[in-house]
């Protein structure tokens, strides 16, 4: 059968009436548990899973599938709104997207994120439809190695993510770290840091991290009432004002672009996801913005770029998932198991077999993103209203949902107690200005670099010549010498200029604030 | 004021322990433990059972995922639980005849009571697509050529497939390199990528992709793989066993369990149970408490064996 064969079925699928009913459920249903902090995805269709068990293979996908990637596109409302992500994967949204809040322009945050979604989504389910399984395939020549290298990348480009000091930053990518090692570890099975205690064996989950260090903190900082509080800031009225405008489009327009292409790419790597795209797309648009101190002050890019990314890579994912029945997280490992129990065998002849099934799960895509957007923008002056709400009726809501979520994760109260915890520390470093974004990137990257890292020097049986062997590892672990280089090269000119008496360059940034005197 | 509060209070009580005096269990839906993740295969036999014993018992059984540690965190739940019957958990066997023998845990064996055996999931060795075997011969052959020629991948140190690993290398007189990973997922792709050559799963997660497989620890050959010889016919002593049912923490009355166990019997005869399990190419099969517990109770002592014998058993 030729694509356009593939292409007819996968509309006749997705556009049929059942279906699109499906898709609506499926995206409505992720939207409202994206907006909701903690409640995630993974509760959710674990929750639907024996609903699937007597569905058609296609439909379920579809659901489960829309509950996916609407939960990406709601996460970023709290996180524009109050601060506080939804999901991990908008962690990074919080940065700029509160900022421009804060500035009047919290419509046309929530704009550019649901639009720059929108695009993206729209662009990677095109892309998928014509070179998924190819590149799929090429995804697989990921293997430990290379996701260490990646990840050594990412770890270097930590201290991007905050607008604290340098010295700040790294600070707070090493208790990330440090806390990433807590737990069983996974390739010996010893026990660390866990003090004897069954609720720690699991180690920290980064949901309970991110509900902890940011919803908790936040609202124990608006609790005391003073000039921390955020003031509400008139917002336009009209919805036409609150949309983004014709110089906030054009600013976005590229981080929209890279955004799409940087998700696409991660997302489609089995193990990669929306999450690490996320900051990788807000890293990327920092480094390459002619104007980074404009980052942390309400910049439009940094919306766009990680928001178009996290969708894209959720919608990816689905492409290992399908050709080759590799789950990239906890959520995709639910909707494998759908089909396992349908009796669907995932894999290279998934296309061919139940093209229904592929292509209409693709197409689908379509059908949600416009479903999402039409769904979300008029809303969109419903959803700023929410400033208006007093904190002391947002905040006790909040913590019951965090409660609930955090409870909802793995069934442990270990896990509720972790996130008061984590909610006190995060008060605490807020106190001190310390931002803790550098520490839940820290704290994603070390937990996969740490075990790839293992399972490297076991497959090169010992030696670390394993990293260059490899081409792709090898390049990644250049890249990386290259950015050190470049960084010290930078700072080392940049104090030869200022002792020139010269002024020095935005590009040496981070390295003089790192050798700043403390003050 | 405080006398209301004192004397609501022991309206409460006076509530509960009716409660809990009442006859008729089950009078209140029942929590099933399930100690690995959504969508696992434990969890997926889990989802099978629980409609059909729901109907059986007359009350909706509501699937608690407790994840962790190879089923450790869920298993030491269940054991603390109230033995009441409203708790119970459908366990195979690895958290119950592993763990205890490798780390220090607070529940063994006879924490708990037997209901019944409700699924056999036999494992499969399966190759990847690049290795250079396509015969369990031709891997006996590879593996021997020179020492750690083989990766193999495991869903973690101490898990089933590396017990079983540990135990084909010493019987076929070879070493292979342990590479291990968390679920399921990351072993196939790795298996795919190259990583590593070989892994042992369930047959539903080897069935994908076309993976060559190269034999079955179950006494005769499975019904939906019926090409792939077993370990005995290949002339290796491997009794592995990869089966699970429900359980229930010690002291559990004796009547609660008898309740349990004709739901289980009818509900692993149930249509939709057979169907699902079909899918998964698992096997629906009941044992009464007696048989269940001795097939654990021999794994165990198997295991214990293996263990000592590659040097993992906890330090003192």
């Amino acid at each position: 059968m030729d694509l356009l064969g593939f292409l007819s079925i996968g509309f006749a699928t997705a556009l049929s009436w059942s279906n699109i009913l499906v898709c609506f459920a499926g995206v409505f249903l992720g939207t409202v548990i994206g907006v909701l902090p903690g409640l995630g995805p993974t509760a959710t269709v674990s929750l639907l899973l024996p609903l699937t068990f007597t569905m058609n293979p296609a439909s379920a996908v579809i659901l489960m599938a829309g509950i996916y990637y609407g939960s990406q596109y709601g996460g970023s409302l709290t996180s524009i709104l109050v601060r506080i992500p939804g999901e991990s994967a908008s962690v990074v949204t919080c940065i700029d997207g509160y900022e421009m809040a804060k500035r009047g322009r919290a419509g046309a945050a929530l704009g550019i994120a649901a639009f720059g979604s929108f695009i993206a989504g729209i662009v990677v389910t095109i892309a998928l439809f014509f070179v998924g399984p190819v590149l799929a395939r090429f995804a697989l020549r990921f293997g430990p190695p290379e996701y260490a290298a990646l990840v050594l990348l990412g770890l270097l480009l930590v201290t991007q993510v905050s607008q604290t000091s340098c010295l700040n930053s790294l600070i707070m990518a090493c208790l990330g770290l440090l806390l990433s090692t807590v737990g069983v570890d996974r390739i010996h099975g010893d026990q660390r840091f866990t003090f004897g205690l069954i609720g720690l064996f699991n180690g920290f989950n980064v949901a309970v991290l991110c509900m902890g260090l940011f919803a908790i903190a936040e609202l124990l900082t608006s609790a005391e009432g003073r000039e921390n509080t955020p003031k509400p800031v008139a917002q336009p009225r009209r919805l036409r004002e609150m949309l983004p405008n014709r110089e906030e489009w054009r600013r976005s327009t590229l981080p929209i672009t890279r955004g799409t292409a940087l998700g696409f790419l991660l997302g489609i790597l089995p193990g990669g996801g929306a999450t690490i795209a996320s900051f990788a797309a807000y890293v990327m648009e920092r480094r390459i913005s002619k104007h980074p101190e404009r980052f942390g002050q309400g910049a439009i890019e940094g919306v766009a770029g990680p928001e178009s990314a996290n969708n894209a890579a959720a919608q990816a994912s689905f492409i290992p998932l399908l050709s080759l029945g590799i789950p990239a997280n906890a959520v995709l490992a639910v909707v494998l198991a759908s089909l396992l129990v349908q009796g669907v065998l995932p894999g290279p002849t998934l296309m061919t077999k139940s093209p229904d099934l592929f292509f209409g799960v693709i197409i689908s895509m379509l059908v949600g993103n416009v479903i999402l957007v039409v769904l979300n923008v008029p809303l969109i002056s419903v959803f700023v209203l929410l400033l208006r709400v007093p904190i002391s009726i947002l905040s006790p809501l909040i913590i019951v949902f965090c409660v609930i979520g955090a409870y909802s994760l793995d069934n442990s109260s270990a896990d509720v107690l972790m996130m008061v915890g984590l909610g006190l520390a995060g008060y605490l470093m807020r106190k001190v200005d310390l931002d803790p974004a550098p520490l839940v990137l820290a704290f994603v990257l070390g937990q996969i670099f740490e075990t790839a890292l293992q399972q490297s020097l076991l497959v090169g049986r010992g030696s670390l010549g394993v990293f260059l062997d490899r081409p792709i590892a090898a390049f990644l672990i250049g890249c990386s010498v290259c950015l050190i280089v470049f960084q010290a090269g930078g700072a080392i000119l940049a104090r030869a200029r200022a002792a020139a008496g010269r002024g020095s360059r935005n590009e040496s940034q981070p390295m003089r604030r790192f050798s700043r005197p403390p003050p | 004021m405080w006398r209301r509060v004192i004397l609501s209070l022991l309206g409460l009580c006076v509530l509960w322990a009716t409660g809990v005096a009442a006859q008729g269990y089950p009078t209140k839906p029942i929590q099933m433990i399930v100690a690995f993740p959504a969508g696992g295969n434990t969890d997926l036999m889990a989802r099978a059972l629980a409609p059909g014993l729901g109907k059986e018992l007359g009350q909706p059984i509501v699937i608690v995922n407790k994840g962790g540690v190879g089923g450790v965190v869920g298993s030491t739940d269940l054991a603390r639980s109230r033995p009441d019957g409203y708790t119970i958990m459908l366990s195979p066997n690895s958290p119950l005849t592993i763990l205890p023998h490798q780390q220090k845990l607070t529940y063994t064996l006879d924490s708990f009571r037997f209901v019944c055996l409700t699924y056999d999931n036999p494992f499969v060795l399966a190759a990847g697509p690049q290795a250079p075997f396509k015969t369990f011969a031709e891997f006996v052959t590879f593996a021997k050529a020179k020492p750690n020629n083989v990766a193999y991948a495991s869903g973690g140190p101490g898990s089933m497939p590396h017990l079983l690993f540990l135990d084909i290398f010493r019987q076929i007189g070879a070493e292979g390199v342990h590479i291990p990973f968390t679920g399921a997922g990351p072993q196939v792709q790795a298996i795919l990528g190259g990583t590593v050559q070989v892994m042992i799963d369930s047959p539903a997660t080897v069935s994908s992709n076309n993976l060559p497989l190269l034999a079955v620890f179950a006494a005769k050959r499975l019904a939906s793989m019926p090409n792939v010889p077993t370990m005995q016919e290949l002339g290796l002593d491997l009794k592995a066993f990869s089966a699970g049912g429900l359980i229930v923490p010690a002291g559990t009355p004796d009547a609660v369990v008898a309740t349990l166990d004709r739901a289980c019997v009818k509900a692993t005869e149930s249509e939709g149970y057979l169907g699902t399990l079909a899918k998964l190419k698992a096997a629906a099969r009941h044992l009464p408490a007696d048989r269940f517990r001795e097939l654990f109770v021999e794994d165990s002592a198997r295991n214990y064996e293996t263990i000592r014998r590659a040097g993992m058993l906890p330090k003192p």
